[in-house]
């Protein structure tokens, strides 16, 4: 199924919608795995984000990137409150400050500093929100835990995602078209 | 008539929103949140007690940090005062209240319209497609799993189905409709009665 958004780039609507699922998918797995602290996030949810940066046209992305948000709100339930808004904040920072870094950068960004981007992104904006929703300026105590775990789960998720792009047959095939 | 359930419970939620948004009471915040968790737990969404706890207690924390009001007690250097403390329960009760009255509205599955909506169906069609290929795949290989299940989807065309068959009747939607009418109604009367002399009544012989 495929969608002409105009006359020379056709939005591929199967693609979009399979990584879309796929980061609905990783999110649930992440939502069962265990956390010590609660704002302690891996961040799974991403990779289909970090993968499609080489894939999608910048319409497709943003459409992801919609999707992903959508998606999780509407099976957490979460799409009509505050946390909502956390997560379009979140989202929106990483997909946009990851795909012009890809776009700008990618011969001397590899995906782990994509990935630190793109969550130290996520997490400005989350911690801004949390400042004026929630904490009030006694949030910057929260700050540094917060964005030393987000560091280092985002290089985690890079490496992965940097194995997955050197290694997937899947990847080559849709970069090659 | 062309109305869902679905339809009846966001509209139904969105009018008892500001009710929470707006509520000035701590106690009948309390009694709002409640209600939002019940009418989640009802309609078969999950209820953990633990994070919502731990939530709790975070903002409520993070906001004694900000004195503000009557002095109640130090710890260590830092003054807690009761004005921040009930700052603090208010951001909490807000958060844990709007979140659980939102699962609450989509607890009927709406559906978005146009090409968005059918996207959206694709989506959670695809995921069902995945957790199943998924569940047969050897997973000790993380990389190469997710390539042969991305790989799997190669040449397969996902049918759109269709899942919206069922049509709400009449009757059906009529207790919905009666239902959301008496759960706005509560929402607002505890708004109400937040803002009155009995919530200060309530506050004066509780504190």
């Amino acid at each position: 199924m495929t969608q002409h958004s105009n006359k020379h780039h056709p939005i591929r609507i199967d693609l979009v919608a399979l990584l879309a699922a796929f980061t609905l998918f990783l999110s649930t797995i992440e939502y069962l795995i265990p956390k010590p602290v609660p704002f302690m996030r891996i961040g799974l949810a991403n990779l289909p984000l970090m993968i499609a940066l080489g894939i999608l046209a910048p319409k497709e992305y943003a459409l992801l990137a919609l999707l992903k948000f959508l998606g999780q709100g509407l099976v957490t339930g979460t799409i009509f409150s505050y946390v909502a808004l956390f997560s379009l904040g979140s989202t929106t920072a990483s997909a946009c400050t990851m795909y012009f870094l890809y776009r700008i950068g990618k011969r001397w960004v590899g995906m782990v500093g994509i990935g630190i981007a793109g969550a130290m992104a996520s997490n400005v904006v989350q911690l801004a929100l949390s400042r004026y929703i929630l904490f009030g300026p006694g949030m910057w105590l929260i700050a540094p835990p917060f964005l030393t775990v987000g560091f280092v789960t985002a290089v985690l998720l890079g490496l992965f995602a940097q194995q997955f792009v050197n290694r997937s047959v899947w990847y080559k095939s849709k970069v090659a078209s | 008539m062309n109305v869902k359930r679905a339809d009846i419970r966001l509209v139904a939620g969105l009018v008892m929103l500001p009710a929470v948004l707006l509520q000035t009471s701590v106690l009948f915040q309390f009694v709002q949140v409640c209600y939002a968790v019940s009418l989640a737990v009802y309609f078969k969404r999950r209820f953990r007690l633990l994070p919502n706890v731990l939530l709790l207690i975070t903002v409520t924390l993070v906001n004694v940090f900000q004195p503000n009001g009557l002095h109640l007690f130090d710890i260590g250097s830092l003054p807690v005062t009761a004005g921040a403390l009930l700052v603090g329960i208010r951001k909490a009760l807000t958060l844990i209240g709007l979140l659980y009255l939102s699962q609450y509205m989509v607890s009927a599955k709406p559906k978005f319209p146009g090409a968005l909506g059918r996207l959206l169906s694709m989506q959670f069609m695809y995921v069902d497609q995945i957790a199943e290929r998924w569940a047969s795949m050897d997973k000790r290989k993380p990389i190469q799993a997710i390539d042969t299940l991305l790989l799997s989807f190669e040449s397969e065309n996902i049918l759109m189905e269709n899942h919206d068959e069922s049509v709400d009747t009449g009757p059906i939607i009529l207790k919905e409709l009666r239902c959301n009418i008496i759960h706005c109604a509560l929402f607002w009367i505890l708004f109400i009665l937040g803002s009155s002399a009995l919530a200060d009544t309530l506050a004066v012989y509780l504190y």
